[in-house]
């Protein structure tokens, strides 16, 4: 599930928890009223938050027995014990307190968590955003490999593209609340072909300005890379660009034909305008 | 429906989390010194004012009056450690966790609130036996005498305690900040004090229902459950003394009520 700040993605998973009730309509998870029998969603559901939080006084192994009592697990030392094993915290430190935990070691038990009792669903909200390159590629790995072998599924809500890349299969693309594209990794990105481009270029606004009364262009927008164009036929765009960037006085710096990946896929259908 | 062995694990851990190192010793701590403190000076008044007072009497003055100093410092207490329980859990992510794992929301709620409530009342009561028995303990019978009077107070400092828990729960739920949840709190249970002590050259004639307050109510209603005699023509001594015991429970749910209904129905973890 992927979109930009304030899509609505961890709004949908609170309401799939039950956490917040909705304005209108009802949502629900795997037959369930997520508000009304929210209960019974989550005894199906485990979630690990971008905010992750513990009792902090408690050890690794204590937390989970708490928490795997709370999910009403018969036998919570056996089901923490193997968790801990799973996402690598099977060693000393799951006998010290929490509060001393790095924050690859709390993400870890907070994966645990999300793990206890086999849960149907797993969601993750952001789940790598306050960690560092390698306790990132720690993490994906783990769910990568969670998700091949145990077979867990996971619903994954993030900004960190390249990574979700290497675990998703399905993506969920939001914008203001909506679902703007839906559908298998691949299929999206080969739906994502239209040419489109990045252009380095300083200034950028007369550009813009001219690229806009083009008849070859689709639409352009001004992001942090650069200005985003798409196109609806590259040849006479690349005839027209040396043009257009001399009329508008604008040293060129550089220009880049996005690939096929999930960060394309989200600048073009965020700042490219096109909805479905 | 929640089982019982759950609800006590979560218990368990709260009570932990709430009385963690330094907390428990600060609050025990403090609430002893007043104890002795307030005991020891009435010992010396009731000694040269009173001398013939009968020995039971004494230990109802005593209680009387030590419950009276507790009460502040108690509700100050109350305030922040509501605060730190409902506030900063929501605050730092734990509530989010709570109320995303499959146990009812009236258990939490209730949970929270009694790992603070049941403690402090019993810190409290603890300490008031403890600075009575140390001063009027003569032999096993004074003892019996000792619990059998300051017993009575058990469920009046729960049912104060009750009324500034569920003042802090509702600023705690309002603000979701900890710092100020624990500030607002702790003014707002000064301010209950604070109008105690008004006279009547302050609010005229409202200063005879003073008596009336959520911070004298169970405090009357504590004197006149042990028969301590008020000033005639006075509302403490013209009110029966259920009145007093039905007005401190009404005090005591207030605000319990309508925040557990708030937190079982409407609570939602909003940004």
């Amino acid at each position: 599930m992927i979109g930009p700040n304030g899509a609505g993605k961890t709004t949908t998973i609170k309401l799939i928890l039950g956490l917040i009730k909705p304005d209108m309509g009802k949502a629900e998870v795997f037959g369930f009223d997520c508000w009304k029998q929210s209960l019974d969603v989550r005894r199906r559901v485990g979630i690990l938050y971008e905010k992750v939080a513990f009792y902090d006084h408690l050890t690794g192994l204590e937390h989970l027995i708490l928490m795997a009592r709370l999910k009403g697990i018969s036998n919570p030392l056996e089901e923490s014990k193997k968790v801990l094993k799973l996402v690598g915290l099977d060693n000393e430190a799951q006998h010290r307190r929490i509060g001393g935990y790095s924050a690859g070691m709390r993400q870890r038990i907070g994966l645990a968590h999300a793990l206890l009792g086999n849960p149907e669903l797993i969601i993750l909200d952001e789940p790598t955003s306050n960690l560092d390159p390698i306790g990132r590629a720690q993490v994906i790995e783990i769910i990568n490999t969670l998700k091949s072998t145990e077979g867990f599924s996971f619903l994954i809500s993030s900004h960190i593209l390249p990574e979700l890349e290497k675990v998703c299969e399905h993506v969920v693309l939001m914008q203001k609340g909506k679902v703007i594209r839906q559908g298998s990794l691949i299929q999206l990105l080969n739906s994502a072909a239209p040419q489109t481009f990045i252009i380095k270029v300083q200034p950028a606004e007369p550009l813009v300005a001219l690229l806009k009364t083009e008849e070859c262009v689709k639409s352009v927008s001004l992001t942090g890379d650069g200005v985003l164009v798409v196109v609806n036929d590259s040849a006479v765009f690349k005839q027209r660009l040396p043009t257009l960037v001399s009329q508008s006085n604008a040293s060129l710096e550089e220009v880049k034909a996005t690939g096929k990946d999930l960060e394309s896929l989200f600048k073009l259908a965020i700042c490219g305008g096109q909805e479905e | 429906m929640t089982s019982f062995k759950i609800i006590l694990s979560l218990l368990k851990a709260e009570i932990s989390k709430a009385w963690n190192k330094p907390t428990l010793e600060f609050a025990v701590g403090f609430i002893a010194l007043i104890s002795i403190t307030s005991i020891g000076t009435l010992v010396k008044i009731v000694e040269q004012v009173n001398f013939q007072s009968s020995f039971e009497s004494m230990i109802v003055e005593a209680l009387s009056k030590n419950m009276s100093s507790q009460l502040l410092p108690l509700t100050l207490f109350c305030g922040i450690l509501m605060s730190l329980s409902f506030a900063r859990d929501y605050e730092q992510g734990l509530m989010q966790t709570l109320l995303s794992s499959p146990i009812s929301r009236s258990a939490i709620f209730i949970v929270k609130f009694m790992a603070i409530i049941v403690p402090l009342t019993l810190i409290s009561w603890g300490l008031i036996l403890f600075a009575t028995t140390i001063n009027f303990y003569s032999n096993l019978t004074a003892l019996i005498t000792i619990l059998q009077i300051v017993i009575l107070a058990l469920p009046m400092i729960f049912l104060a305690l009750m009324f500034y828990g569920g003042i802090a729960t509702l600023i705690s739920l309002t603000i979701r900040r900890t710092i100020p949840s624990a500030l607002t709190a702790m003014l707002a249970g000064f301010f209950v004090w604070y109008i105690t002590t008004l006279k009547s050259d302050m609010i005229g004639a409202f200063a005879d229902y003073l008596c009336l307050t959520p911070y004298k109510a169970p405090q009357v209603a504590l004197g006149r459950t042990l028969g301590l005699t008020y000033p005639p023509d006075t509302i403490e001594s013209i009110l029966p003394g259920w009145g007093f015991i039905v007005l401190t429970v009404i005090y005591a749910l207030v605000f319990f009520i309508p925040m557990y209904l708030h937190f079982t129905r409407r609570f939602e973890i909003r940004e």
